[in-house]
């Protein structure tokens, strides 16, 4: 039961991360190759209709999450604190610059909507891969299975160095464990 | 069902008022839009809507209203199950975070509070601006709807 609970969980992070994540690449690539209004239109077209529909998937995870494995959920959901709210942030910021840059037809407008829209997906790009990197290397949790990171860095070389941490050189080699 | 009479009056929660009043300010304005909603649609089908001054102001005024309702019965909802945050399973106390600090939950509350003004500033400058442009036709939508539904009639008498 508790394998079935897991594979259906995990199929539902992929199928959000497979279909998401083709958005991210569309949205993070716009900056290179659309330079005109029409290109970056075709762009917005590539993401389609659609993008509003996969965030359905993110939600179904969480969901399922709480319900079949909300000690891990708990611990993730405190741990990931920060990197969390910041790629809800880079969501709501996508789904504005999307919304919003049609309605007005000015350059100073549409750019800086264009702009938004590159950031948050880059945002959200490297939060995800921050956490599943660090689910990689491993989180310490401790005797209550909680865990507490910082995000960017703290200022030293040994133990967990930071969630966006790969910049510092640490003691104990490349495992940082 | 279980009264609040039942229990003792120091365990009661003290945000009782609030929830009281959010509710039924919630269900006020919900019968109040089924009311004008209701008027207003039997006006329409006796083809008087379009010149009653008094039922097209209640209807615009009307409009900041169903965001207060919905704002409401999110209260209502998060105030009305305290102290659970899952009904007779999980208590608020125990669903705090022993590794999210203070400055944390700040910082996000100013995150979100910020980026919620912002939107709510992009929400009224928008639709301030699409009212300024004034509607660019002048045919009520129920009259395109008649001539579509008419128009695809024709068609289909055609293709036969």
């Amino acid at each position: 039961m508790i394998a079935l609970c897991f594979g259906f969980v995990s199929l539902m992070l992929i199928a959000y991360v497979t279909l998401d994540g083709r958005n991210f690449g569309a949205g993070m690539l716009q900056c290179l190759v659309a330079k005109t209004r029409q290109e970056r239109r075709h762009v917005v077209a590539a993401i389609g209709p659609l993008w509003t529909w996969h965030e359905v998937w993110l939600v179904a995870f969480g969901g399922a999450l709480v319900a079949v494995f909300p000690k891990l959920m708990g611990s993730a959901f405190a741990g990931y604190y920060l990197a969390l709210m910041l790629i809800l942030w880079g969501l709501i910021l996508r789904g504005i610059s999307l919304e919003v840059a049609g309605h007005i037809n000015d350059r100073l407008w549409q750019g800086f909507w264009d702009f938004i829209f590159v950031a948050a997906n880059f945002l959200l790009a490297i939060l995800f891969g921050a956490a599943a990197g660090n689910l990689e290397r491993g989180v310490p949790l401790d005797a209550s299975g909680d865990f507490s990171m910082a995000f960017f860095t703290n200022f030293r070389t040994t133990g967990q160095v930071g969630l966006l941490d790969w910049y510092t050189i640490s003691e104990n080699g490349g495992s940082r464990a | 069902m279980h009264g609040l009479e039942e229990y003792p009056k120091e365990a009661w929660p003290d945000n009782i008022e609030l929830l009281y009043y959010s509710f039924h300010i919630m269900i006020t304005l919900g019968t109040i839009f089924i009311l004008l909603m209701g008027v207003a649609t039997l006006q329409n089908c006796l083809g008087g809507l379009q010149s009653s001054k008094l039922l097209l102001w209640a209807l615009m005024l009307a409009f900041p209203f169903p965001y207060v309702a919905n704002t409401l019965g999110w209260m209502t909802a998060e105030l009305g199950r305290q102290p659970w945050l899952i009904y007779g399973l999980f208590h608020t106390y125990e669903g705090y975070s022993r590794v999210v600090s203070n400055g944390n939950t700040i910082f996000t509350l100013i995150g979100f509070t910020g980026l919620y003004f912002v939107l709510g500033l992009l929400f009224l400058f928008l639709v301030g601006r699409e009212i300024g442009q004034g509607p660019l036709e002048t045919v009520p939508p129920i009259a395109l709807w008649r001539n579509g539904r008419r128009r695809l009639g024709e068609e289909s008498l055609a293709s036969h």
